[in-house]
């Protein structure tokens, strides 16, 4: 290129008019249209290329006042083919040569150092912006967003591209840091694309996050040019050496160099495997084949999209635009044109849906141990904790306390009669298949389950606002179970709009008082057991009196007719002896009464002690008929010769 | 021929920035309706007239300069974005619990949304406000009813679908008319009390609960009391019964055992000795010291003997 050409001053221009219009194209979006912080963020990169670009402009234009000068020069040394006329003061003639060289000594170090500085702010005004309005929401249409971000990756990707291959051209390689810009907007802008794509798929709404830490790269790119301005200085400097803009980033040109990636890419693997590899025909073809092989890709993918399967459980509405077509799809294989033309929602109709209300169970319910009342139930409960469940013991990870009414406490006099339960009801239901029932289910209500949930529960609340608690534990509770079913299939007909679902089952699994009340109620179990016990004991002891007393009240009897009958008959053998005693009495009176006397003594006397007393001889004699005891040491002394007396 | 040749080379990007640009062409040109959406065209943010109109579900055709505003037409259910479970005092004073939901939806008429996108917008704002409403109207119905009307073990009693269709009246009222909202249905979702109030119902229940095992306990105490007393006085009227009988039965005896007695009465001396020596041999079959005087027979034979004794002595 002809040195004095005025076409890398154009160039510099044109990328700058080129940055500012991407600019303002980005500012007007991001604030009146799409509300997205990270395109806001890409205006941060389009400013710099921008500034980048008048800098460029006039870094050109003074070396081409070097160019013109230095031309003027060598004219003059040919016109007049002599040198001395310049050589004493040519340094001080050359001063488009020297306004350039303090420009690239002074101006570019010194703006470097201030832009980059600048660039901080501007990243911490925008941080500091974001942090006051983080939880404003905006409405937007993320795949509109998308595609503009899209359209301006392709833009701002063939701009850098065409400013990068522009470099490369003599004395336009300050336009390198313009082109490294735009590409920077492209990356933040294909960013922008993705983070689009995953609102509008639902996937999340990550703007503010992903821009966040977009700015904070920008921030890092800033710090590098500070850093840049102070290595400079050591920087050592060959003659021949191409001068770079001191504010050009290392990091981002290593990026952004034409074919840089790729060519990094095939120098690491030729590196790690010793051999060529960039050269084989098969790193050839990949590098061939892989956008072919992306737009294939696309095109199957979209191939794909355009059949629809519906499992043997399911059924699904075809939409075209949005507008449901076609009545309902059976199971089976169906096509249908690719989204976002025709979009088929599938409903799993036959299978039945399960929602317990009056627990939340994160681990399907844990009874805990109660002591076991059955051998082997520590066995069993250990295999499966779920089997042993008393009142006492948590059974779930929550449980909710409804009200019910209470008829005791009605009768003890209060005048707020009501009790709290825990109840576990599970209502099995499923979506109506028939195509009147799925639209309903799909198309009356943003979120059928949920408000089924809630007029179940509505109707529980109802249900035993007015029930008896005693009564429901007991012997109320299928009666209960039948009314609550029949409450809810009332308000599901009563629902408006329907909500295209049918039930199928209510249960009471679980209706008991709560835990911190359970103990309460098992001890009148267990009074009721008591009274039933002392009762028993007493009937017993009353059972056993009655039995006892007959027993001795024959034996009174028997006593006394025993006695009677032992009286007379003896009286009656007296009475016969007593004849034939007076025949004797009669015949030997005295000798009848001395034989008698002795007869009573010698039959008396056995073995007792008698005491004699003759009372004219004052002597008591002693006889004792009792049986020598055989001596022991006490008696010692009786056989004591001076004892004897 | 070689430029040629090298725009052909590049053909994939170039169809792929074609593609991409129809799309967005496509994009910018139409829109879609949802059968589960409503939409308002707006031109430079304003609604237009010729727009402000229900839109059918399908691809509708638009100026690029034109913008859709859509929402869901669907009903939404919810609780409040704030108080879902909320204290209030009913009329009779009792502090309670409560959560309510609400089912909306956007009214179908062309008037409804456009007031609801120009006032709320999004349905974000939309259930700040029903928030607002619920709160209100559901503390102020409820305030209006004694707690015996909310919980009755007398089904008549209870007017909790009363208290229902007052709060939504109020609610479906003021949405209408300043938001565009159709109030579909109003609900009771939970019924409970303060933490500090659970723990003394709970109280309470143990309490009756107690009272009534006291009871049951008792009842059998009598019970058994009952029983056993009863036992005692059957077993004593039949001990009394049995003595009777006993006596009876002595009495004969005596009698009979008398009248074979009254041969005694011939011969009383010898009767008397008889009597005397049945008498004695029983006592002295007794464990005893018998004291006797020596000049009594049999020791009189032993006088002789007895005579060298105070001698010896």
């Amino acid at each position: 290129m002809n040195p004095t050409s005025k076409r890398p001053e154009y160039l510099g221009l044109a990328g700058s008019a080129l940055a500012l219009a991407l600019l303002l194209v980005a500012a007007c979006v991001s604030f009146f249209w799409a509300h997205s912080r990270i395109i806001e963020t890409a205006c941060l990169p389009l400013q710099v290329a921008f500034v980048f670009g008048l800098v460029a402009w006039w870094y050109a234009r003074m070396r081409r006042y070097e160019a013109v000068e230095q031309e003027d020069q060598e004219r003059l040394r040919r016109d007049y083919d002599r040198n001395d006329l310049f050589d004493d003061q040519d340094e001080a003639l050359k001063l488009a040569k020297e306004t350039r060289r303090q420009f690239q000594k002074y101006f570019i170090p010194g703006f470097t150092f201030i832009f980059g500085g600048m660039v901080l702010l501007s990243v911490w005004g925008l941080l500091y912006r974001w942090s006051t309005i983080q939880n404003v929401t905006f409405e937007r249409s993320p795949l509109d967003v998308a595609g503009l971000c899209f359209c301006m990756v392709f833009l701002c990707l063939l701009a850098g591209s065409y400013f990068n291959g522009l470099s490369r051209e003599k004395g336009c390689h300050f336009l390198r840091p313009v082109a490294a810009w735009l590409l920077m907007t492209c990356a933040v802008y294909a960013v922008a694309v993705i983070v689009m794509l995953l609102e509008h798929f639902s996937v999340g709404t990550y703007d503010i996050q992903i821009a966040k830490v977009v700015a904070w790269v920008i921030f890092a790119f800033g710090i590098e040019m500070m850093i840049n301005f102070v290595i400079e200085f050591y920087r050592p400097r060959g003659k021949k050496d191409e001068i770079r803009p001191v504010y050009e980033s290392r990091i981002l040109y290593l990026v952004t160099e034409p074919g840089g990636v790729a060519r990094n890419v095939a120098q690491s693997l030729d590196y790690q495997f010793g051999v060529a590899v960039s050269e084989t025909w098969f790193y050839r073809f990949l590098e061939r084949a892989a956008l072919p092989c992306g737009i294939l890709l696309i095109i199957l993918f979209f191939l794909l999209d355009s059949f629809v399967m519906i499992e043997a459980n399911e059924m699904a509405v075809k939409e075209r635009f949005g507008d449901p077509v076609d009545g309902v799809l059976e199971p089976g294989l169906h096509l249908k044109w690719p989204r976002p033309i025709e979009n088929a929602r599938i409903v799993p109709v036959k299978k039945v849906q399960k929602l317990e209300l009056g627990i939340d169970d994160e681990n399907n319910g844990d009874p805990h141990g109660a002591a076991p009342p059955a051998p082997g139930m520590e066995e069993r409960k250990a295999a499966d904790p779920t089997k042993f469940i008393p009142w006492d013991k948590e059974h779930h990870d929550s449980e909710r306390k409804f009200v019910v009414a209470s008829r005791d406490m009605l009768e003890m006099g209060d005048d707020v009669p009501f009790n709290f339960t825990a109840a576990s009801i599970p209502i099995y239901y499923q979506v109506r298949a028939d195509a009147e029932g799925i639209r309903q289910y799909l198309y009356n209500y943003e979120n059928p389950d949920d408000v089924f949930e809630k007029i179940a529960s509505r109707e529980v609340v109802k249900f035993l606002a007015s029930a008896d608690f005693i009564e429901l534990l007991a012997t109320g509770r299928l009666q209960a179970k039948s009314d609550l079913e029949g409450l809810l299939q009332d308000a599901l007909a009563a629902a408006q709009p329907p909500l295209g679902i049918e039930l199928i089952y209510v249960g009471f699994s679980e209706l008991h008082p709560s835990i911190d009340v359970a103990p309460a109620f098992q001890e009148v179990i267990m009074a009721q057991e008591q009274k039933l016990t002392t009762i028993l004991n007493a009937e017993k002891e009353a059972i056993t009196a009655r039995t006892l007393i007959a027993g001795a009240a024959a034996k009174r009897k028997n006593d006394a007719t025993a006695d009677a009958y032992y009286k007379t008959k003896v009286a009656g053998a007296v009475a016969a002896k007593f004849k034939d005693q007076r025949t004797a009495y009669e015949l030997a009176p005295s000798i009848y009464k001395l034989r008698s006397t002795l007869d009573v003594i010698t039959e008396s006397i056995g073995n007792k002690a008698i005491y004699l007393i003759q009372t004219e001889a004052k002597l008591i004699f002693e006889v004792d008929f009792k049986e020598q005891i055989r001596p022991g040491l006490m008696d010692y002394d009786q056989y004591n010769p001076e004892n004897k007396k | 021929m070689a430029e040629d040749k090298r725009v052909f080379q590049h053909w994939p990007v170039i169809l792929m920035v074609l593609i991409v640009a129809a799309i967005f062409l496509i994009k910018m040109l139409t829109y879609q309706v949802d059968t589960t959406e409503y939409a308002i065209v707006l031109r430079f943010g304003e609604p237009q007239a010729e727009t402000v109109r229900p839109r059918a579900p399908g691809l509708h055709f638009k100026l690029p300069w034109e913008t859709v505003w859509r929402q869901d037409n669907r009903v939404q259910c919810f609780e409040g974005n704030m108080g879902e479970f909320e204290e209030i005092m009913t009329a009779d004073g009792k502090n309670i619990v409560v959560s309510v939901f609400i089912g909306w939806k956007i009214g179908s008429a062309a008037e409804d949304q456009l007031m609801f996108m120009e006032k709320l917008g999004d349905l974000t704002t939309a259930t700040d406000q029903l928030t607002e409403l619920l709160r209100t109207y559901r503390s102020g119905v409820f305030g209006t009813v004694n707690f015996n009307t909310l919980v009755n073990i007398d089904e008549e009693k209870v007017k909790l679908d009363q208290v229902e269709d007052e709060i939504h009246a109020a609610i479906s009222n003021n949405a209408k008319a300043l938001y565009g909202i159709d109030v579909e249905f109003v609900g009771i979702r939970h019924l409970g009390f303060p933490d500090n109030v659970t723990t003394d119902v709970i109280k309470r229940m143990q309490a009756e609960r107690q009272t009534k095992s006291a009871a049951t306990k008792a009842e059998g105490e009598a019970k058994a009391m009952a029983i056993r007393s009863q036992a005692d006085l059957d077993v004593r009227k039949q001990m009394a019964d049995a003595e009777v009988a006993a006596k009876a039965i002595e009495a004969a005896a005596e009698t009979e055992v008398a009248s074979l007695y009254a041969d005694f009465e011939a011969q009383p001396e010898l009767a008397k000795l008889l009597l005397r020596r049945e008498t004695a041999k029983k006592i002295a079959a007794n464990e005893m010291i018998i004291i006797m005087d020596a000049n009594e027979e049999p020791w009189i034979m032993f006088q002789n003997d007895t005579d060298n004794q105070p001698e010896d002595e």
